[in-house]
């Protein structure tokens, strides 16, 4: 009996960094090849007007990356930023949506693939507004890189001040091609609820934005407290204090618990950010301050 | 916007290399020789380890964190409860939750001449799982390739010997876990969805059972997790993440709808403990609709 550390499941080097599995393990120093550059290169020109991008990163799911994505945006967007919103989810994209674009889509004019625009102007770009809603995307690595690659170049994002970008769960293929892909990341939010299965997910995700350089601007903790609308009793129905906890963990600034709160639900649902629609509300206010901090710290102020 | 010429597809297609075992398009191919390359080249060895497990159930949803791993969990402890043989495979690699849910993080796979050796949870249900190899710390970036080779490891290389069940925790999405896991297992008994009630959650467990059509897996039901709280204060029912999307979506699906698992702040207890609720508050109103839930499964599925 040999107690088992890793699978037996390696690679060899076969020069294509682009399609590399083992990407930021990588210790060669070929692995900047030109093919590779020459994409980022085109990618480059396209967000050339881009100043800021920001990626809103899990490792699980369901605990908010999409809503944190959609709700920072909106607080940019009110706060008088240009705003853009990438969806990097294929298999179950949301932000459409939450950001009441669903069924727009977009349009290949002149300049590249348009992205739709909800009516606070945030432009979006997902892959929701391209398949129906009952299609099924079952794409492997390769398909869903070039589908990363098609929607960073081929559309025309303009001038923004921020593109937020939202990923899937998970470490692997998706945020993987985006934080290759996409230069000059500034960085990342990441959402846990606060499980312990959470936080041990969500540490993983860290760990791969530290990899890759990028800033963490910190955690935010979803599902937090819960206010009954009977008696007012406040509930932790998935326990109290892990957003806080990862934060301290890792390092990284915590950003705010986002109570259990139905509007929340109910303004995924409609397409009208709980920011915008309760801006006096709990979550509203975190997002918002959320928002500032983030600019704040982007634009040179000190944290 | 006048030009419009609204696009209803990316441009990225793949030529036929006959590789089907590594091709994104295994279901949509109607090459009647995929089956049998598949088969000769990858399929014997996971029929072989598989052979003696009863019942194969994968645990689906799309979306993530809608509770997967839960249901998979507290259905693997009310199976165990009922003294049948399980085992869990936990596919999702990246964040591999089924080890602290059924207390197994922190012992480590073994390696034998029969295979890899599952290590042992709660009741003795036989757990695989990534986080049962990795530390807890590290962290998986891989893409299809590894990511397929992991599954064939998993379900090719194991010794589960005799089960009654294998259940199936998949990781959220559509694509490359969830496709490795039909082409390996092509016998699977069927696939539960769970969803939370709302819209969002809801738009996406579609896709993962159009999927599941698509594979020609039978979807068994719709779980609606995460419905409804009773405040321990009054007693009172609310509902934060709404109602009633389970139910919708089993008619969408033309599918039958399992039940409701309420949130109970135990049920988050119970899972970081890594003893399932169904075991640890069995008069809980959680832990009856699970055990309601497997009886609906079990008269759909079959019993033995």
């Amino acid at each position: 009996m040999s107690k088992l550390k890793s699978i037996n499941i390696k690679l060899t080097c076969t020069g294509d960094c682009r399609g590399c599995e083992s990407y930021y393990d990588c210790t060669l120093p070929q692995k900047h090849n030109p093919v590779f550059l020459d994409i980022t290169e085109k990618i480059r020109e396209r967000l050339s007007k881009v100043k800021h991008k920001i990626i809103s990163i899990g490792g699980k799911g369901g605990v908010g990356k999409t809503l944190i994505a959609a709700n920072l945006a909106t607080a940019l967007t009110m706060m008088g930023k240009k705003v853009g919103v990438l969806d990097q989810v294929f298999d179950g994209p949301c932000i459409p949506r939450m950001l009441g674009v669903e069924g727009k889509g977009m349009n290949f004019l002149d300049k590249g693939l348009e992205p739709a625009v909800n009516d606070m102007g945030i432009k979006v770009v997902s892959m929701g507004l391209i398949l129906a809603s009952d299609e099924v995307v079952t794409w492997f690595h390769n398909m869903k890189r070039n589908a990363t690659e098609e929607l960073l170049y081929q559309v025309n994002y303009g001038e923004l001040d921020y593109l937020i970008i939202d990923v899937p769960a998970g470490t692997s293929s998706d945020t993987v091609n985006v934080l290759q892909l996409i230069p000059d990341i500034d960085g990342g939010t990441v959402a846990t609820v606060p499980s312990q299965v959470s936080q041990a997910v969500a540490f993983k995700a860290i760990t791969l934005l530290k990899k890759a350089n990028l800033r963490v601007f910190g955690v935010f903790e979803n599902m937090g407290t819960f206010l009954c609308p009977f008696c007012g009793k406040k509930e932790n129905i998935i326990q109290e204090g892990g957003g806080e906890n990862l934060a301290e963990r890792t390092g990284v600034p915590f950003l705010g618990s986002i109570p259990t709160d139905e509007r929340v639900a109910e303004c995924a649902d409609e397409g009208v950010p709980v920011v915008k629609k309760y801006p006096d509300s709990d979550p509203a206010r975190i997002f918002m301050s959320a928002a500032k901090r983030i600019d704040r710290i982007i634009s040179g102020g000190v944290e | 916007m006048d030009a419009k010429s609204g696009i209803k597809k990316l441009q990225m297609d793949f030529s036929c290399d006959l590789k089907c075992e590594g091709c994104e398009r295994f279901f949509q191919c109607k090459n009647p020789e995929r089956l049998k390359i598949f088969d000769r080249r990858r399929m014997s060895r996971a029929k072989k380890t598989m052979a003696k497990i009863k019942r194969k159930i994968a645990v689906c949803a799309g979306k993530g964190g809608v509770g997967k791993s839960m249901v998979t969990s507290n259905l693997a402890a009310a199976l165990a409860m009922a003294m049948k043989k399980v085992a869990v495979m936990d596919s999702d690699f990246d964040g591999s939750c089924i080890p602290r849910m059924l207390g197994t993080l922190g012992k480590q796979l073994n390696l034998t001449p029969q295979g890899i050796e599952p290590v042992e949870g709660l009741l003795g249900i036989k757990v695989v799982a990534m986080a049962n190899i990795m530390d807890e710390e590290d962290t998986t970036t891989w893409y299809h390739e590894l990511r397929r080779n992991a599954t064939e490891e998993f379900v090719a290389h194991v010794n589960y010997g005799e089960l009654d069940y294998l259940l199936i925790d998949l990781p959220p999405g559509t694509s490359s876990d969830a496709v490795n896991m039909m082409e390996y297992i092509p016998d699977l008994d069927g696939m539960v969805i769970v969803t939370n009630p709302t819209g969002v959650s809801q738009g996406v467990a579609l896709r993962s059972g159009m999927m599941a059509i698509e594979g020609g897996v039978r979807i068994i039901g719709v779980i609606e997790n995460m419905s409804g709280y009773a405040c321990s204060g009054c007693g009172n029912i609310s509902y934060p993440l709404k109602k009633g999307g389970g139910e919708t979506l089993a008619k969408e699906l033309e599918t039958v709808f399992l039940g409701r698992i309420p949130l109970e702040s135990a049920v988050s207890y119970a899972s970081d403990r890594g003893v399932p609720f169904v075991y640890a508050n069995p008069e809980s109103v959680a832990a009856k609709a699970v055990n309601s839930i497997l009886e609906k499964i079990e008269d759909i599925i079959g019993r033995n």
